[in-house]
């Protein structure tokens, strides 16, 4: 069995939910036994899974919970080199953070999402641009290797707003920068807001030149592209989330989280009740377990893949001849003609210009090729 | 064998929904044809489409015994008649077939314009007509006033007219007692050589093509014969029989009578509505006259979404054609939509017909483009091109002139609705030939109006503009020079030759302009702009732009979560499967009929 290497934990509570967001998380859930249930679902899938390189907690809110728990769950593997927790600004502490670091923890992605007020508003963010700033200093002050999230494309925002915050955040010594345009899920309470005609989103002519324009002032200030919304100074790259692109075997505890084992797709039961029920019991807490074809590996290969900027090699996937083959004809040829796919032998990228329509592009190259 | 004194051939001729098919149960029933048990609710209708749509399509011919208050059995033949215009051939010779028709009218509704249609073939037929005025029962029956119209519209005698309710079973015995008494005995020699009429056929999987014939003189026999005079194909008659209503089989059928003929036909164009079967060692000197060959007036290109399909499409038009000898079909190949069919059809209901049939009973899914009638095109070398699909027309440089065929056209309406309908019937470029009242409420319009325009949802918009009180008949009116054009539709520059329609030169800005807007809102946007333009010749005179996919993208990833990403990919290839490629351009099939669509 090819090993596993990575696990991710989910962390599920959140003071006060985020109007966008549709992960599972809960404001009031019981978190008191948490870390015994993270370690006995880890026992579960124990023997065969004790070594991960990479370890990412992310949430919910994971900087919620205390140095204990993250001592708890990593003292019980071995072998680990990129420990990663997101923090949200208002947990950004020196005192709380110097207690993570001294736990193991090495990388904070701090979720800021925004340095303008306004847009923090809009959002329904709890901090102010001014806390943010502190929560930015504080972990520097700390951490070495600190990444933030960063939002755009909310209501009302400008492109000069966006490029300034980018020049605040690069006048850091920050090491990476997730950068997303704000999306509308369902379920969410923003989306419906949208509906209602309450909340206007930019027009996407208009989320598409924030994109590219943020890429060229990034590539300017040191970061480059690693993935369609991440950004690093070379060597920062997030190790964890490039292997969930290369569909690496990865393990996921904790209600919702996903798990990939060979050809295997898991994903764990997602109310937090149902999930402690099961695991208590002794019981994986699966949800969804389904083993994909060779045609749908393949798939998500690509699908996954071509996310990141460096590509895919087309012979280690065997369809080098095949991908040849059909390039000649449409709709590929005219993918590659216009730039939205490149191909160099045997590397297929996406192209810059495909970047944001990542979806019409790849899924008319898979649904040609597949 | 049946003495032709004792003999009546009759047809029930209405407008559509007046009472027919309910008539002719009644019919059936009341001379013990078949039991009420055994009646099927209207017996006459086969096809399970007709049925539901309330038209007949194909034609029977059944024979009843009826004992008449003079104390003589009489020997009935019922021959059905097709309710639509699209038959109006088929009706005449179905009529040719008879010596009299009931003409059934609707107390409520009074006279309708397949109603006149209907009565004036009966009349060149040299029919003896007797009117019927059905749904006496109903509340709002008005026999007076329909009696009026009997005698102002039609110049009958309305005291003649006899009420009936078929559905109550009212006045069928006067009907059939009237068909005695007035319906004039067959008069035919059976001494003389064979002389029969077709008047229907359809295909049996063991007998082979079976024509319904009317015997005018002589007699036919099995082992006798036959000829074909119109193509001069010999068969020698298997059997004969007639329908009563189950098949029948009899020793011959002699002058007079009504009834069907086995002879190893393999064909069904073979024997065509019209034509006239004789004696191929002793013929007859002149064939029945009135003949004509089957001539579909309205093409179509029918495709296969999945062109795997294309056998399958190909098996279940022979199956169709089999018993259908109006329906055209060859092979024709599309840029656009790659191989396929050019199908001609006798007009609209025909072709909705065939294509609701392909799709139901083969289960095929098909991408029919827009309808088209048969152009002529005078070429300046001096020869003439028929055209069929707007595709083929030859470039305008080398056009003499277009001709294109032309209807008559008769509406009748509450004149409260007359000032719209004259509107509609102007927009599609109708002239009008007749306007007369037909009581102190209801006109009837006449026009001559070009085929073409009927084709683009004019039924409806007539429906709509009259509160669907108007009704609607129309024939075939010759062919007529117009000033037409090819309007071409390019997407990405490239003509797309299944969207190519032809117009009237002082339509086409409006109507490239329509197809234009239509095809915009249809085509989804995709990765690159699409351009789509209407031209005439090399000359652009409307234009639109699909803009450019700018975001499509899942930028938040949690990686581990892919069931959102494969979710996303199932429904994107779902998408594709209801796409055509046009060069690098994705259209939907709904696309190849937005030419139906626009107003």
């Amino acid at each position: 069995m090819e090993e596993v290497s990575s696990l991710y934990v989910h962390v599920p509570f959140c003071r006060k939910k985020c109007i966008y967001c549709d992960f599972y998380s809960l404001e009031k859930g019981e978190r008191g036994d948490y870390l015994k249930l993270i370690l006995k679902e880890l026992n579960l899938n124990a023997p065969q899974f004790n070594q991960f390189p990479t370890v990412y907690f992310g949430g919910g809110t994971p900087s919620l919970m205390g140095a204990p728990f993250f001592e708890g769950v990593l003292s019980r593997i071995g072998q680990f080199s990129e420990v990663s927790v997101e923090v949200n600004p208002e947990d950004a502490t020196r005192e709380k953070l110097k207690e993570y670091k001294e736990v193991g923890i090495n990388r904070i992605s701090l979720g800021i999402q925004s340095l303008n007020d306004r847009v923090l508003r809009a959002l329904k963010r709890q901090n102010t641009a001014k806390e943010n700033l502190k929560a930015i200093e504080n972990s520097l002050s700390v951490f070495s290797n600190v990444s933030v999230d960063l939002i755009y494309g909310a209501p009302g925002q400008t492109l000069e707003e966006l490029l300034k915050e980018l020049e605040v955040i690069t006048s850091y010594p920050i090491k990476h920068i997730s950068l997303y345009a704000l999306t509308l899920y369902e379920g969410t309470p923003l989306l419906e807001k949208v509906r209602k005609g309450e909340v206007k989103l930019p027009e996407e002519e208009e989320t598409s030149e924030f994109y590219y324009n943020a890429i060229d002032f990034l590539k300017d200030r040191g970061f480059s592209q690693y993935e369609l919304s991440n950004f690093a100074v070379k060597g920062f790259e997030s190790r964890h989330n490039i292997s969930y692109w290369k569909l690496k075997n990865y393990l996921g505890l904790g209600p919702s989280a996903a798990s990939f084992l060979e050809r295997t797709y898991r994903q764990n039961l997602k109310d937090l009740k149902a999930y402690r029920e099961k695991v208590e019991r002794g019981e994986l807490p699966t949800e969804v377990e389904e083993r994909y074809s060779k045609k749908e590996l393949l798939e998500l290969k690509l699908l996954m893949g071509l996310r990141l900027t460096e590509g895919i090699d087309l012979e280690e996937l065997k369809i080098r001849e095949a991908f040849e083959e059909l390039s000649k004809r449409e709709p590929v040829n005219s993918l590659l003609e216009e730039g939205l796919l490149v191909y160099n032998r045997p590397v297929l990228r996406i192209g810059k210009k495909g970047l944001f329509t990542y979806n019409a592009v790849v899924g008319t190259l898979i649904s040609s090729l597949l | 064998m049946p003495s032709q004194e004792l003999i009546r051939n009759f047809c029930i001729i209405a407008h559509i929904d007046h009472g027919k098919s309910t008539l002719a149960d009644r019919l059936l029933e009341f001379t013990g044809t078949v039991s009420k048990r055994e009646l099927k609710e209207q017996m006459l209708d086969t096809l399970e489409l007709e049925r539901e749509r309330g038209i007949t399509i194909k034609l029977n011919a059944v024979r009843m015994k009826y004992k008449a208050e003079d104390g003589k059995t009489y020997t009935m033949h019922l021959i059905d008649t097709p309710g639509h215009v699209d038959f109006t051939y088929e009706v005449s010779r179905s009529l040719s077939a008879c010596e009299g028709a009931l003409l059934v009218i609707d107390a409520t509704q009074g006279i309708e314009a397949q109603t006149i249609a209907n009565f004036f073939l009966a009349l060149d037929a040299g029919l003896e007509i007797i009117p019927v005025i059905n749904k006496i029962d109903l509340p709002s029956a008005n026999p007076e006033w329909v009696k009026e119209q009997i005698e102002e519209v039609l110049g009958l005698d309305p005291e003649e007219a006899i009420l009936a309710s078929a559905k109550e079973g009212i006045g069928i015995k006067e009907i059939l007692e009237a068909i005695v008494r007035k319906v004039p005995p067959p008069s035919g020699d059976a001494n003389k050589p064979l002389k029969a009429l077709i008047f229907d056929s359809y295909y049996d999987n063991y007998k082979g093509v079976i024509p319904f014939v009317r015997v005018f003189d002589g007699k036919i026999r099995p082992g006798m014969k036959i000829k074909l005079m119109s193509n001069e194909k010999e068969f020698e008659v298997v059997e004969v029989g007639t329908q009563n209503p189950n098949m029948v089989k009899l020793e011959e059928l002699s002058a007079g009578e009504v009834g069907w003929i086995a002879a190893n036909i393999k064909n069904i164009e073979d024997t065509q509505v019209g034509d006239t079967i004789t004696d191929a060692e002793n013929p007859t000197e002149e064939p029945c006259p009135g003949f004509r060959p089957a001539k579909p007036m309205v093409f179509a290109g029918l495709y296969p979404v999945d062109s795997d399909d294309y056998e399958n499409l190909k098996e279940a038009l022979e199956k169709l054609k089999l018993n259908d000898a109006a329906l055209f079909f060859e092979p024709e190949t599309s840029a656009a939509l790659g191989f396929g069919f050019r199908c001609g059809f006798l007009g609209l209901l025909h072709m909705e017909v065939i294509k609701e049939r392909l799709e139901r009973e083969f289960g095929l899914n098909l991408i029919a483009t827009a309808p088209s009638v048969v152009y002529k095109a005078y070429l300046k070398d001096g020869t003439v091109k028929e055209v069929q699909n707007p595709a083929q027309m030859p470039p305008p440089e080398k056009i003499e002139r277009i001709e294109e065929p032309y209807i008559t056209a008769s509406i009748i309406t509450p004149s409260e609705y007359v000032g719209p309908i004259m509107q509609l019937c102007q927009d599609r470029r109708g002239i009008q030939t007749g306007f007369t009242y037909i009581d102190t409420n209801r006109v009837e319009l006449r026009y001559d109006m070009p085929l073409s325009e009927i084709l683009f949802d004019f039924f409806d918009k007539l429906k709509s503009v009259s509160r669907g009180y108007a009704s609607f008949d129309y024939e075939f009116a010759g062919y007529k020079p117009s000033e037409l054009v090819k309007l071409d539709i390019l997407i990405n520059g490239k003509p797309v030759d299944a969207l190519s329609v032809i117009v009237h030169k002082d339509k086409a800005y409006q109507r490239g302009r329509q197809l234009v807007d239509k095809l915009k809102e249809i085509i989804p946007r995709q990765l690159f702009e699409v351009a789509i333009q209407a031209a005439i010749g090399n000359k652009i005179i409307a234009r639109s732009n699909v803009k450019a996919l700018r975001k499509d993208v899942l930028a938040k990833c949690y990686g581990g979560d892919v069931t959102r990403k494969k979710k996303l990919l199932e429904k994107q290839k779902e998408g594709k499967k209801r796409m055509k490629m046009l060069g690098k351009v994705e259209v939907p099939q709904e696309a190849f009929l937005a030419v139906l669509k626009v107003d």
